[in-house]
């Protein structure tokens, strides 16, 4: 099922990639400084201080951090992206992280061995049951570690959410206002209410209800490896299908009612364009493309800046969420390395709960990269509708 | 999500207290009965969870929540249809500007197949937010008058009955006026105009 859905948003990732940034290269070259001219009229205020805000290793990594000479950057082609540095930069963030994260590794380590020493200790006590007591409370110790790295993850995802949510509700607004520019006034009208509704429900579930349902699986996973007389773990897999089934419903429906009416808004405006260009083509037969042509060359400049506006915010949300997609993941190694590297010294219980933990995390990083997957379709829809709505035209 | 964090919390006190009773009680019948009495203080839990939600109707809440707050921080469409077609009317102004540019030189490049006469410049209004063209204006140089004083020169204007309307001294020959109202006729068929549409103005 996971499987069959990464595949679906895989080849629709690669969809609306080829969908949005091939017009780029396709449109004619307006005037620079009328490319200019629109970019500085643009209201790009909320984005600018959002991107202020953002933490200096992301800033490093923005090419430019003046929005508007981001933009006005793309829209030329003067940005200019340098894949194999990128690729390094990351590489090195990772192995960055990686090792910023050894120390709990070493700590969940350590706690395993002492666990697995009195374990083999039991027998040397006067009592059995002092040995267990022992070991449980070592255990537990090891177990409130893990839960807390856990629970800052789950914080550290929730924050991104609601910075992409927020980054969204400023970006958005700026993309309609292009499309309405364009000619995508049905468009624009029809996803006004329906975008920032769609976007703000999906966050808040995501944050509100996927990833707590996440946290009380994994919660209920290291409960049940407490003891193997007294299981709840088919309440755990029930907990974690209910938030793997809920993200893929929402993004279904997202997907799905974003596209339809999008393309039904997109061939509204053309059809209200083509019936105003048939009468003035109509009425004067030789000239009567003239203007349309001349008018047709300009919206190019603003569907190019259009365009440059949602590669620019690609790129932002693709900055917000790398870094604690990296983090998330680099965790999840480190439970996973753990529960390996427990594995050999006997203590069967405490690697299956490490590695419970480490695939509840890889979980929650697919449900925050689902977000930011679902944000970068919608950009693309809506950039796309606006190429959509000038090709039809 | 409350409502489930407590059952989760309760869940987690339960098994602990289950793990450590099962440790203290000595081997026998007594660690089953424990372990039945633990499970079903979890179902009950569980159950008084599922019955307080149910009779809450917290469900039924949720859109409106979520529309409200959708759309609390989020500019109206008014506002945003208004910036939109404020920068389409810019570009609709700048199209403008290049179309009766281009016209203007078709316009010169039809006059200048008439021999008769020497267009200098040619001049297209459009009509108020419309593309449709309003009127064309020919300045054309008369052949008898050196163009050394353009302060003196006043415009004579002619319609396209090549009538010569002009205010100087300088006239047009018969010739250029018949030519004139000739080229009149064409840039007005050409264009799809009316005949007084179209003007010819003599320097």
């Amino acid at each position: 099922m996971v499987q069959k859905i990464s595949t679906l948003l895989l080849i629709l990732f690669l969809f609306f990639m080829a969908m949005t940034f091939p017009v780029l290269a396709a449109e004619q070259e307006p005037a620079a400084d009328g490319l200019d001219n629109q970019v500085k009229g643009l209201d790009m205020a909320q984005i600018q201080r959002l991107v202020n805000q953002m933490d200096l290793e992301i800033k490093d990594a923005l090419p430019n951090t003046d929005v508007k000479s981001l933009v006005g950057g793309l829209a030329r082609g003067d940005i200019p992206m340098q894949p194999g540095e990128i690729f390094n930069r990351s590489l090195q963030y990772i192995f960055r992280e990686v090792v910023a994260n050894f120390s709990l590794l070493a700590k969940l380590v350590v706690l395993a061995i002492i666990c697995a020493l009195l374990h083999n200790l039991t027998a040397a006590f006067e009592k059995g049951t002092t040995g267990q007591l022992t070991h449980m409370v070592a255990f537990l110790a090891l177990v409130t570690i893990a839960v807390g790295s856990f629970g800052l993850v789950i914080q550290l995802s929730r924050d991104v959410v609601d910075k992409m949510v927020v980054f969204m509700q400023a970006l958005m607004p700026l993309l309609l206002t292009l499309l309405v520019a364009v000619g995508g006034i049905t468009s624009a009208a029809i996803f006004h209410p329906l975008i920032f509704i769609s976007i703000t429900a999906f966050g808040a579930i995501i944050k509100n209800v996927v990833l707590p349902l996440l946290l009380f699986a994994a919660v209920l996973e290291i409960l049940s490896t407490l003891s193997s007389e007294f299981q709840v773990s088919k309440f755990a897999g029930l907990l974690k299908g209910t938030a793997m089934g809920l993200m893929g419903l929402m993004s279904t429906i997202f997907l799905g009612v974003m596209a339809i009416q999008g393309v039904a808004g997109a061939v509204g405006d053309s059809l209200t364009y083509r019936t105003a260009k048939f009468a003035t083509g109509a009425f004067i037969p030789v000239v009567g493309g003239v203007f349309s042509d001349a008018l047709g060359a300009i919206i190019g400049s603003s569907l190019l800046i259009k365009n440059a506006v949602g590669i620019a915010g690609v790129v932002i949300i693709a900055l917000i969420a790398v870094i604690p997609l990296v983090k998330i993941i680099t965790i999840a190694f480190i439970y996973k390395l753990s529960g390996a590297i427990i594995q050999p010294v006997g203590e069967e219980k405490i690697s299956n709960c490490l590695y419970a933990l480490g695939n509840n995390l890889i979980t929650v990083f697919a449900a925050v990269a689902m977000v930011g997957l679902l944000f970068f379709f919608t950009i693309a829809i809506v950039v796309g509708m606006g190429n959509v709505t000038v090709m039809l035209q | 999500m409350d409502v489930l964090r407590q059952l989760i919390q309760t869940i987690v006190v339960l098994v602990i207290l289950a793990v450590f009773i099962e440790m203290l009680l000595p081997l026998g019948d007594m660690r089953r009965y424990v372990k039945m009495v633990l499970g079903l203080l979890i179902i009950v839990a569980v159950l008084q969870t599922v019955a307080g939600v149910l009779g809450s109707g917290l469900a039924g809440k949720i859109p409106a929540v979520t529309e409200s707050f959708a759309l609390r921080n989020t500019p109206p469409l008014e506002d945003i249809m208004a910036a939109g077609q404020s920068i389409a009317a810019a570009n609709r102004r700048e199209a403008a500007q290049y179309y009766t540019q281009g016209i203007e030189r078709q316009v010169l490049s039809l006059a200048e197949l008439n021999n008769d006469l020497h267009a200098v410049k040619a001049s297209v209004t459009l009509r108020e937010n419309s593309d449709e063209i309003n009127g064309i204006t020919i300045f054309c140089s008369v052949k008898s008058i050196q163009p050394q004083a353009p302060a003196d020169i006043q415009p004579i204007i002619i319609g396209t009955t090549g009538e010569a309307t002009g205010k100087s001294g300088a006239k047009p020959s018969a010739a250029e006026v018949r030519a004139a109202a000739d080229l009149a006729n064409v840039v007005a068929n050409f264009y799809n105009l009316r005949a007084e549409q179209v003007q010819i103005k003599f320097q």
